[in-house]
């Protein structure tokens, strides 16, 4: 157990070793990291359009609401309420 | 523990405040463009309505119908007759084509059933009135980082206004004049009444109460 104490504290003297640095070297690997994580969430986010959906989506009903007063797509079937088979009843 | 640069934490917020600014101001960004454009489709709508009811109403002849809708709907583009509408549609935010109006009367045979469905078979009434369409670039821009809102085909929607169209005076005469002809073939003594010469002109003279 002496001996190795010995072996270390010759170790540190010798090769000048010591965690001075250490904060700083994780500090970096841990921005990189970090960045390489924003960045493949970045480009997920783009390729997954997910922006492009939230105003596209809503969009294709509104302008339906806005075509016909339907909130819905009107190329997968919102129809225009003219186009609604109505009925009449007469009073007698 | 002395805090060395490393570990230092001075102007994390401000990053981090530029930061959500970015994304922040992106969003709000997409809400201002949403709502404008709701509100500019709400004025379409009525530039739509307004040209279908000057389509609509009554006339000399159906071509003149005609001419008073598309008038009405290049109106809103004269900066002289609206300065205000007229900016608004020739920017680049919205477009609206003063040239895409898609007027439809129904007696030409045109109308816009196909576009919507309608059963012809069940004798609805014809959608009759007027289209055109209205983009938006506004919505298509980029949001730093999380990609961008625009699409192929962009972000357009029809705009219509359908009112069923009164009957021009020509119209009107036309099919007063095919009701009168139908009644004299009805008998022969009509007929004879109405132009032949053993009646005197002048004591047989159809008059009808037709409006036209």
């Amino acid at each position: 157990m002496e001996s190795r104490k010995t072996v270390n504290k010759f170790l540190i003297q010798k090769f000048n070793l010591n965690s001075r640095g250490q904060v700083l070297i994780e500090t970096m690997l841990l921005t990189v990291v970090l960045i390489g994580v924003f960045f493949a969430i970045s480009q997920s986010l783009k390729e997954s359009r997910v922006v492009q959906k939230i105003v596209s989506e809503p969009w294709d009903k509104v302008s339906g609401l806005a075509e016909s007063g339907v909130y819905s797509d009107p190329q997968r079937g919102g129809k225009h309420p003219n186009s609604y088979e109505r009925f009449m009843t007469p009073e007698n | 523990m002395k805090k060395t640069r490393a570990t230092r934490s001075a102007g994390f917020t401000s990053v981090d405040f530029l930061f959500s600014m970015v994304l922040g101001s992106g969003l709000v960004l997409l809400l201002v463009a949403l709502t404008s454009t709701l509100s500019i489709i709400q004025v379409a709508q009525y530039m739509a309505f307004s040209t279908a009811r000057a389509h609509a109403a009554g006339h000399e002849t159906l071509a003149q119908q005609k001419d008073l809708g598309t008038q009405k709907f290049k109106s809103f583009f004269d900066r002289s007759k609206n300065p205000v509408l007229s900016n608004l549609l020739s920017n680049e935010w919205f477009k609206i084509d003063s040239n895409s109006l898609d007027l439809r009367s129904g007696a030409d045979g045109k109308d816009f059933n196909a576009e919507y469905g309608v059963d012809e078979s069940k004798k609805a009434l014809p959608n009759i009135g007027v289209r055109f369409q209205i983009s938006a670039p506004v919505l298509e821009f980029k949001i730093p980082f999380v990609g961008s809102t625009a699409r192929d085909q962009g972000y357009k929607s029809f705009i219509t206004g359908f009112i069923f169209r009164e009957p021009s005076s020509e119209e009107c005469r036309l099919q007063m004049k095919a009701r009168y002809d139908a009644i004299i073939r009805l008998d022969s003594r009509f007929g004879r009444i109405a132009t032949e010469s053993d009646v005197k002109p002048s004591s047989y003279m159809p008059m009808e109460d037709n409006g036209c």
